[in-house]
């Protein structure tokens, strides 16, 4: 679905740069793509609804040169959840939810029931949620109206950027068994970045580990953690390990 | 309270008058500054290379004095609506601008990243997200403008732009507080209403919005009409007043030319139909003057001394008569300005000192002064130092170099010589406070100061058009001596009456109310 070829990026400040990567992302899958801050993970993903552009390679997206795809249109047809959440507002949770339909211009009837329907499966009960205002809403269910906005496109890619990160612990389980099952029941592409490593485990059919801008490795959990490609890789698996084993001497 | 409901009485319709005037002003004003200041203050949030440069324009606009605002658009635009409504527009611009840039630059970053990523184009970030958001910020800057352009709105009456700011200035000039608070009280009354008013649109806006959202856009078409409406309403109301032929009576901002400009309006009042329109405040010569060659005005009094220095620029002393002769012909030819038969008073520059200075020392004329001003202040009004014939002439002409000089409104020069807190100051001979606080006049013994006799001075357009004016108004020649000049005077002045009520009991005693024929 998506093909990344050579493509890098650089700032003027050496952070969050990215090294020429070359990746090949096939429909239906759901990639996490693993790195602390600076690592590149965030401009990876802008890279792809073109947010940002690449200083060199370059990207396909359905077959087509990104490039020729219009970027207001690119968007509207790609999911986005951020860690931000960046709900509007001054708008109720339904118009949240049918934000990219609203913009496309459908019809408002439509757009509704599809508010309802999409909160119901993040499990929002509509008659409750779907006219209050963000701001009367909990995080972990603003993310909740977040990914049923990334839903809402109708689109088959979603990207999402530490979509969890600043939630509780229980709250991001929770979300995380709700993008599971969306996951299956949907079939939906999916790059979500996170710099989570039991998060990646749980979620990933492949997770990408980007450390300062170079990749380290693609592969399942399986392969990382039995054939780590670096000592990175290794590390990263070993500690929570270690923490693990610890845990278990003392009981 | 009486007092207060006779001023009310006496001056119910100008009080509307004027109350809409001012409405109109601010109205006007605000408006467009609401469309400017919007305009670029969206601009700037799409540029930011210009923003610090511009703000810093608009910011350096905010802190020129309003009254130097006004005086600097005067050579550029006149009198008037029009010089008052640019300066108006460029106080309301600041607060409209800054707070519609700020309003949207300190949205919070996820919610722009938000806008990006889900594909808003500009216009609708902009018209969905920026300026809803931004509404609270921008309104309250709206709020602040109005509220800025209602309080210098009273200023506009320096410049004959009328509104409430007339009988502030008039009050002021006469030591009548009631009168500056009929202008005040109405002006801050203005604010607060009109403030609470755009409180409660905004509310409106903002419910609007939960209940609908497209009704954005109508509410605010609804604002804009309602404004609109009550401006077209307030402009209708005026022009309904103007619409027959009416004659302007103007004056300048001191008692004795209210009483005079009154003395006309009512004589044409009385003895015509032409509908008589006051315009009274203009703070000098030179602005009144204007203020005639660009028919915005038709009559007011002036002084044949004032004329011969200020606008024909005459150095030299004449007789009363031949001042008079030279002013009127001069007046005709160059600017077709006729001067009617004088009142009968002359009003000329007293310098005053107090009954027992004089008795103390000597003194009689003002060469008697040289001697002893180095250990003397002198105090007069702003006017007089700037003029030709005016404190600068005056110190060459006699030798005068006094310790000290001060200068204060002209209401208060009498009570502070009186006080003791100045020796020696420059008042008018017919001001009525020189015998009723024991003022000595000293006499001009070289004839510095030419002769003032006072005369309506009238458009000759006007008087082609309306040739009983001049038989009107030439009933009034020589009828005020300087004894009556100072009763009246001192009527206003002392006794706080207004200058209607004391021309109209001057033209009731003297028989000048009924017709000609009737004497």
């Amino acid at each position: 679905m998506i093909s990344l070829h050579a493509v890098s990026k650089s700032y003027q400040r050496q952070f969050d740069a990215l090294a020429p990567l070359s990746l090949e992302i096939p429909a239906g899958e759901l990639l996490v793509v693993l790195g602390s801050s600076g690592s590149g993970k965030s401009t990876l993903l802008k890279l792809i609804n073109r947010l940002l552009e690449p200083d060199s390679g370059h990207i396909d997206y359905i077959g087509k040169p990104l490039r020729e795809h219009d970027p207001v249109q690119l968007r509207r047809n790609i999911g986005y959840v951020f860690q931000g959440i960046g709900l509007l507002p001054h708008l109720t949770i339904a118009d949240n939810v049918a934000t990219v339909p609203r913009l496309r211009g459908d019809d408002p009837r439509r757009c509704h029931e599809l508010a309802q329907q999409l909160l119901t499966s993040v499990n929002l009960d509509p008659s409750i949620y779907a006219q209050r205002l963000p701001a009367e809403l909990s995080g972990g269910q603003q993310q909740r109206v977040g990914v049923a906005r990334a839903l809402a496109t109708g689109a088959d890619l979603l990207l999402m950027d530490e979509p969890f990160g600043a939630l509780d612990a229980i709250t991001r389980d929770e979300l995380q068994e709700v993008l599971l099952d969306l996951h299956q029941r949907l079939h939906k592409t999916i790059v979500f970045v996170t710099h989570d490593i039991l998060e990646a485990v749980r979620l990933a059919d492949r997770i990408v580990v980007l450390h300062q801008g170079q990749l380290q490795q693609i592969g399942t959990a399986a392969q990382l953690l039995n054939a780590p490609a670096t000592r990175f890789v290794q590390q990263l698996f070993s500690k929570p390990l270690q923490a693990l084993d610890r845990l278990r001497l003392k009981s | 309270m009486s007092a207060w409901s006779t001023l009310l009485h006496e001056r119910g319709p100008e009080l509307l008058q004027k109350l809409l005037e001012h409405l109109l002003l601010t109205g006007i004003a605000t408006t467009i500054a609401m469309v400017i200041g919007l305009a670029a203050g969206i601009a700037l949030t799409r540029n930011k290379a210009i923003q610090a440069p511009v703000m810093a324009a608009v910011n350096a606009l905010q802190t020129i004095p309003s009254l130097a605002m006004l005086a600097f658009l005067l050579p550029l635009f006149g009198i008037g609506m029009l010089p008052a409504l640019i300066a108006l527009t460029l106080y309301a611009l600041l607060p409209i601008m800054r707070n519609t840039l700020t309003g949207i630059q300190g949205l919070p970053e996820a919610v722009l990243e938000a806008c990006a990523a889900l594909g808003f184009t500009d216009q609708q970030r902009l018209w969905q997200v920026e300026l809803p958001l931004a509404l609270p910020t921008i309104m309250a800057g709206i709020r602040t403008a109005t509220v800025i352009s209602v309080g210098v709105a009273t200023l506009a009456a320096f410049i004959g732009a009328g509104g409430l700011g007339d009988f502030i200035v008039r009050g002021l000039a006469v030591n009548n507080s009631k009168l500056v608070l009929l202008g005040a009280i109405p002006a801050a009354a203005l604010a607060l209403l009109l403030d609470r008013l755009l409180q409660g649109l905004e509310l409106a806006l903002r419910h609007g919005r939960h209940a609908r959202r497209r009704s954005i856009g109508k509410t605010l078409t609804a604002a804009t009409l309602t404004l609109l409406l009550v401006l077209s309403l307030s402009a209708a109301l005026l022009w309904r007043s103007q619409d027959t032929v009416s004659i302007r009576v103007a004056s300048k901002n001191f008692t004795e030319q209210y009483i005079l400009a009154e003395l006309l309006a009512q004589m044409l009042e009385m003895h015509t139909d032409l509908r008589v329109e006051r315009k009274l405040n203009f703070g000098s010569i030179n602005i009144v003057h204007n203020a005639l060659l660009n028919d915005a005005v038709d009559v007011y009094p002036e002084y044949t001394g004032t004329a011969w220095r200020v606008i024909l620029q005459r150095s030299n002393t004449l007789s009363a008569e031949q001042t008079l002769e030279q002013v009127r012909a001069a007046y005709q030819q160059r600017f077709d300005l006729r001067w009617l038969q004088p009142f009968g008073f002359n009003n000329s520059y007293a310098i005053l000192v107090t009954e027992d200075l004089a008795r103390r020392h000597d003194l009689h004329s003002i060469s008697d002064l040289a001697a002893l001003a180095p250990t003397l202040t002198m105090g007069f009004a702003a006017e007089f130092y700037v003029r030709s014939d005016g404190y600068p002439a005056l110190r060459n002409a006699y030798a005068l170099n006094f310790s000290d000089t001060a200068e204060m409104d002209l209401g208060l020069l009498y009570q502070a010589l009186h006080e003791g807190s100045i020796d020696v100051a420059a008042g008018n001979s017919t001001d009525g406070r020189i015998p009723a606080l024991h003022l000595r006049v000293l006499d001009d013994d070289r004839n510095f100061f030419p002769p003032y006799y006072a005369a309506p001075v009238l458009r000759g357009e006007v008087l082609r058009a309306h040739p009983e004016i001049a038989d009107v108004l030439n009933r009034l020649g020589g009828v005020i001596d300087t004894a009556a000049m100072q009763a009246m005077n001192r009527a206003v002045d002392q006794d706080q009456q207004s200058a209607y009520a004391v021309a109209f009991d001057f033209l009731q005693q003297r028989g000048l109310l009924q017709p000609p024929d009737a004497q």
